[in-house]
């Protein structure tokens, strides 16, 4: 699905020169909800933005269903980021002027595609993400939960095989952050997306498959969190006993186990 | 496409009160090119049809050379008899004094004025503050033309009231004539009439009119609106009858027939009896003024008059028509590129404050730019977007400007009727023009925007890191503008007057233009450094803040000063310009004590003015129009002089002729030998032409060259003319003079027609001297049946065309703030959108402490500083355009101008622009001023 090799990326920050990204390497080969965790400054939006063919790598190589989009010219890069992948970013970034359907239909808009269809797309999206109704308001008439799901399913439009998350959550509260984090997880589940996910909070790394841990822009360690775990249907949080170590007793960690497991990792 | 039109409607819609004010831009500079559009057409089309009326269908026509003079109508019949003619008709003009009496109310002393109105029958018991009834006499001269009864030849005669002359003696007046013969006039200058004349009555309730007649109307009455009914009443018109005043002999009386209108944009009043009534009136039996020719079929009327000239008699001409109408069609073209260049800077200041605008929407929707890049948008999308924004915009402003311009033409029209009747004509070039020049202007002005939109680069734009203004574009604005600035200045350098003109219109002006708009990012930043810390204690600031704030933005500041300086600056360009005209050019015209004009003066009128008391001596003068290549821009206009002949030595003895080059000695000697004139100054500052080199002139396609014994400051006596006859000349306009003698007029041009005589008058203290208003209207009344035209005195024609030119600025001021009140649309888009792109950081600024009222002072402060630099640029930009106007003018007109700034005016565009800029941004301000933090601080997110 997704593979970087040896990805070095800097850039200027005034009169600095700023080295992000330090020969990073890493595989998803499935889809399932991930994680690139990571504090501060250690590379981990940068490498999301490469991924997203947002930017480009100074130097490596990057795959993303096969495609070398590192090579991507500036327009094929835009029309890969239009139908190819999704993006979700931490401030919502909806159009203010355009109500909810419209912001879902935006990318279809820009393509060009059959209003028809894409009005049924987006009604269909909305009712998937409990917005059903919410459709005419604009963004300034909905809670932050709600403009993220909106978020959610503009970069749903055209159902892309891969969807990025920049720290999705960083605006809204601990109830609304782990209903989203849980959206995204049955997403990957019953999509059979990729959702990859940058994030520094372990509580929304805990409800990954598995936690790419950077530091200083290099992958320090990789988490497995839910180990052996398949595409499922998952219905509802489970109850289970925490151990010492954050792990519960199938196995996978809880935020506790993810933040222990970090620290080992970026030690 | 349909994205990108999705996008651009999206972004017009959604944010509708500042698209509004930028449509609103637009419409206002397309209405104000519409408006000069169709109101120039409607002028041509008047003007075209006072040709048509003067020429009709002829292609030919004979004359005498010199105008005034008759010929024998045998001249008909050889006409007649040319096989090329396929129909000749004669006309007869002659200039006639009528005298209506009348009774007229009015206030005592008025009553009795001297003048024309003669008071008599003073009843006892009014007092000073009624309006006695008197029996008022009023008088006029005017041109008469006989009507062949049943002939064409009243072709274009538009009939207000009654009917054509059927018999002897009847008479039809023209409005013009019919309101002097009803009302003193106002001013000297009545060529356009007496604009203060009530309409006539057209029929309906005459009540008041049949009591002004009555003889038993009341003897006096109390209030001014009941005199002015009586006085409305009691006009001349159809019905009524006129004296005929002729020299030594009983005057005779005309019945009146009818009225018609006055022949478009003034000229001299006229009358309309039969040929043979006229010609027996006028003692011209069996004579005509001139005979129309029409052609047959195929036959070249230029070959044609050129092949009959020599058959004629000596003292007559052939011309073709097309020579007086190719005049017309020059000056039309002329004026068609002034409306255009027009039309060039107004779009330009649309386009740029449509560039400032949709830059700071660019630059405030970066967020929004780069959500779109990142989802999918193309950058060639984006950029098409906002170039379909500009077309909307300009779309918009031509929906509604076109129609507004047309109303507001017909509007101006209506008012105007009197001196163009015509009405509204259509004009295509402007149907054309302005919504074209309004769309062009939103697409250039969208350019710069669609570029910056396209260049969004989507991971910056998201980021949260405001963006110090980059110093290279600051050092490109000072250096492009420069120059753009020298290029124009450059213009002024070169001496071919034709390749100079050229260059300044098409390329000079907007460049102009352009150079400063972009010195307005330097400018404000220079204005804030010198007077941030006073604009900032005016107006409560910390100190610094006012400056920071500007140097953080200075395009959008500068660029705000550059949309909002052109209205200034074309304000400082018109008074500098008009106040040295008044100064340099009227104000060094000697005219003389005094004169009178008319169509053929004869010896016997100067030897009555001779015998006045109060007049030293006369000189009898004749104006005769040359063709000369001296002046003007040879594709567009063709400028004729005027060959002053004269006596010399009564004329030297009466005239305060300046010599430039030569001497009166040695001119008068040459003079009186022939083949030699003196030229006036602006031939020798335009063309060089001085003492010792030679005129060349044609006249009646002959051609004359003249040796030059003299250079002098002209005595203004083609003004003179002109003055009186404003409207006649249009086809052929002429500018400045040259001085012979009566001698070669009559050898050379074979003419000796006397159109004005010089009169020198005694000082008023001397023994026998009067005050020129005495002089004037006791020369009126004595030589009323002289064939008189006019009477006037060089101080008050002086005064008069002041008065015009002052009238002139004033009206051009007048276009100079509706190009400042488009300006403030534009401002008031740009405070807004300046505001709404700073909303999070007034909301930080509140959040530290700052009070609504401080935040909003900024804003203010921020626009002072802006309407400071906008006036700086303002100035030096009118300053820049009167110099090269001024420039121009001696090249091509030979005009000596110098500059000096006109401060008043200076000061008042100052106070506007300032004021104005103020009221723009005040209800923007009132907006932010009512914001709570917290919705400020809101805007950062989403």
């Amino acid at each position: 699905m997704l593979r970087c090799v040896n990805v070095h990326k800097s850039y200027s920050l005034g009169d600095r020169k700023v080295v992000a990204l330090r020969g990073v390497s890493l595989e998803i080969a499935e889809p399932g909800f991930y994680a690139i965790m990571g504090a501060s400054g250690s590379g981990k939006s940068t490498l999301l933005h490469l991924l997203a063919a947002l930017d480009r790598p100074d130097e490596g190589e990057i795959y993303i269903a096969g495609k070398p989009i590192h090579t991507l010219s500036e327009r094929d890069a835009t029309m890969f980021r239009r139908t190819q992948i999704g993006i979700i970013f931490q401030q919502f970034n909806l159009i203010p002027t355009l109500t909810a359907r419209e912001n879902v239909e935006l990318p279809g808009m820009l393509a060009g595609t059959d209003a028809a269809w894409l009005r049924t797309r987006s009604e269909e999206l909305l009712g998937m993400l409990g917005l059903t109704g919410r459709g005419d308001h604009r963004p300034d008439a909905l809670s932050g939960g709600e403009q993220q799901r909106v978020a959610i399913a503009r970069a749903l439009l055209y159902s892309p095989p891969v969807v990025f998350a920049d720290e999705p959550t960083g605006n809204l509260d601990s109830a609304s952050s782990a209903k989203l984090w849980g959206l995204l997880a049955d997403l990957a589940a019953k999509q059979r997306t990729t959702v990859v996910m940058v994030t520094h909070e372990p509580a929304a790394a805990a409800n990954c498959r598995r936690v790419i841990v950077l530091k200083d822009g290099v992958v320090r360690g990789t988490i497995e969190v839910r180990p052996g775990e398949r595409a499922e249907v998952r219905s509802g949080a489970t109850s289970a006993t925490h151990s010492e170590n954050g792990q519960r007793e199938n196995g996978v960690l809880d935020a506790g186990g993810v933040a222990a497991r970090y620290q080992e990792c970026v030690r | 496409m349909q994205a990108a039109w999705r996008l651009a409607t999206k972004s017009v819609f959604d944010r509708p009160s500042r698209a509004v004010l930028l449509i609103a831009t637009v419409s206002l500079s397309a209405a104000l090119i519409a408006a000069v559009a169709f109101a120039m057409a409607s002028l041509n089309q008047a003007l075209a049809g006072r040709v048509e009326a003067t020429v009709g269908t002829a292609d030919l026509r004979v004359q005498p050379s010199g105008s005034g003079k008759t010929f024998d109508e045998a001249v008909l019949t050889a006409v007649r008899a040319w096989p090329e003619v396929a129909s000749a008709t004669g006309n007869l003009h002659a200039p006639l004094s009528l005298r209506f009496t009348r009774p007229q109310w009015a206030r005592p002393d008025v009553a009795n004025a001297k003048g024309t109105a003669e008071g008599t029958n003073v009843e006892a018991g009014a007092d000073a503050e009624q309006f006695v009834r008197k029996s008022a006499t009023f008088a006029s001269s005017c041109i008469a033309n006989g009507l062949a009864v049943g002939g064409d030849s009243a072709r274009a005669l538009n009939l207000l009231s009654g009917r054509l002359p059927e018999r002897d003696n009847e008479i039809v007046l023209d409005k013009m004539l019919a309101d002097r013969l009803s009302e003193l006039p106002k001013s000297m200058f009545s060529a356009f009439g007496n604009t203060a004349a009530p309409k006539l009555s057209r029929g309906g309730d005459d009540t008041v009119g049949s009591v002004a007649r009555q003889a038993d109307a009341p003897a006096f009455v109390s209030s001014a609106s009941e005199a002015e009914k009586l006085n409305e009443g009691a006009k001349v018109r159809v019905g009524d009858s006129v004296e005929i005043a002729r020299l030594l002999r009983k005057n005779d009386r005309l019945e009146v027939v009818g009225i018609v209108a006055q022949p478009p944009l003034g000229g001299r009043p006229q009358a309309y009896m039969t040929f043979e009534g006229l010609a027996k009136l006028a003692d011209q039996r069996g004579k005509l003024s001139e005979i129309e020719i029409v052609l047959r079929p195929g036959i070249d009327a230029e070959k044609t008059a050129t092949a009959r000239r020599t058959e004629l008699a000596s003292g007559l001409s052939v011309q073709t028509t097309a020579k007086i109408t190719s005049g017309l069609d020059r000056n039309v073209r002329s004026n068609e590129l002034g409306l255009l260049l027009a039309s060039v800077m107004s779009f330009l200041a649309a386009a740029f404050i449509i560039t400032t605008g949709l830059t700071t929407s660019v630059t405030e929707k970066q967020r929004e730019l780069a959500i779109l890049r990142c989802i999918g948008a193309e950058r060639g999308l984006l950029g098409r977007s906002q170039l379909l924004v500009g077309v909307i915009i300009g779309g918009l402003g031509a929906v509604i400007g076109l129609p507004l311009g047309i109303l507001a033409a017909w509007l101006i029209l209506k008012a105007m009727q009197d001196q163009v009747p015509g009405g509204l004509a259509m004009s295509w070039l402007g149907v054309v023009l302005a919504p074209a020049g309004a769309v062009i202007s939103g697409l250039i002005g969208a350019a710069v925007p669609a570029w910056q939109a396209s260049r969004v680069s989507p991971l910056r734009a998201l980021a949260s890191r405001s963006v110090a203004p980059k110093r290279k574009w600051l050092v490109r604005c000072v250096v492009l503008g420069g120059v753009a600035i020298a290029f124009h200045l450059s213009i002024s350098l070169l001496r071919d007057g034709q390749v100079a003109f050229w260059l300044y219109a098409t390329m000079g002006l907007p460049a102009m233009f352009s150079g400063y708009f972009l010195l307005g990012v330097p400018a404000v930043l220079i204005v804030v450094w010198a007077l941030g810390v006073p604009v900032s204690k005016l107006l409560g600031l910390p100190p610094s803040l006012l400056a920071r704030t500007i140097r953080a933005t200075p395009y959008r500041h500068g660029f705000t000063a550059g949309a909002l300086m052109g209205g200034l600056a074309l304000m400082v360009a018109i008074w500098t310009q008009g106040s040295s005209v008044l100064r340099d050019w009227l104000g060094k015209l000697d005219f003389p004590e005094a004169f009178v004009t008319g169509l053929n003066l004869t010896k016997d009128s100067q030897a009555k003015l001779d015998g006045l008391p109060f007049v030293t001596r006369t000189c009898a003068i004749t104006l005769h129009p040359v063709q000369t290549d001296a002046f003007g821009v040879k594709a567009l206009q063709r400028f004729n002089s005027t060959f002053v002949a004269f006596d010399p030595e009564p004329f030297f003895q009466m005239a305060k002729l300046t010599w430039v080059q030569g001497d009166e000695q040695t001119a008068l000697r040459r003079l009186n030998e022939g083949g030699a004139i003196i030229v006036a100054r602006e031939f020798l500052v335009a063309r060089g032409l001085g003492v010792g080199g030679f005129f060349k002139c044609s006249s009646d396609g002959k051609e004359y060259n003249f040796e030059i014994v003299g250079v002098i400051t002209s005595p203004g006596l083609d003004v003179v003319s002109k003055f009186f006859n404003v409207g006649d000349e249009y086809t052929e306009q002429s500018i400045h003079a040259v001085f012979g003698s009566r001698k070669d007029l009559s050898k050379k041009f074979e003419s000796d027609a006397i159109h004005m005589i010089q009169i020198g008058l005694k000082p008023e203290d001397a023994p026998g001297g009067v005050s020129d208003a005495e002089a004037v209207a006791t020369i009126q009344r004595e030589l009323f049946d002289s064939g008189i035209l006019d009477v006037g005195s060089g101080r008050q024609i002086k005064n008069d065309i002041t008065t015009l030119i002052k009238g002139s600025l004033l009206a051009m001021s007048l276009i100079a703030m509706f190009a400042m009140l488009i300006a403030c649309f534009g401002v008031a888009n740009l405070i807004i959108a300046g505001i709404t792109a700073r909303q999070f950081e007034f909301g930080v600024l509140r959040a530290v402490g700052a009070s609504g009222g401080l935040v909003s002072r900024l804003v203010l402060a921020e626009v002072v500083v802006i309407a400071l630099a906008a006036c700086v640029l303002g100035t030096l930009m009118g300053f820049q355009g009167a110099y090269a106007g001024r420039r121009l003018n001696e090249l091509l007109l030979g005009l000596e101008l110098t500059f000096q700034a006109p401060v008043g005016a200076i000061a008042i565009g100052w106070g506007i622009v300032i004021v104005m800029a103020l009221g723009a941004a005040a209800p923007a301000v009132w907006g932010l001023s009512r914001k709570k933090p917290r919705e400020l601080l809101a805007a950062v997110k989403g």
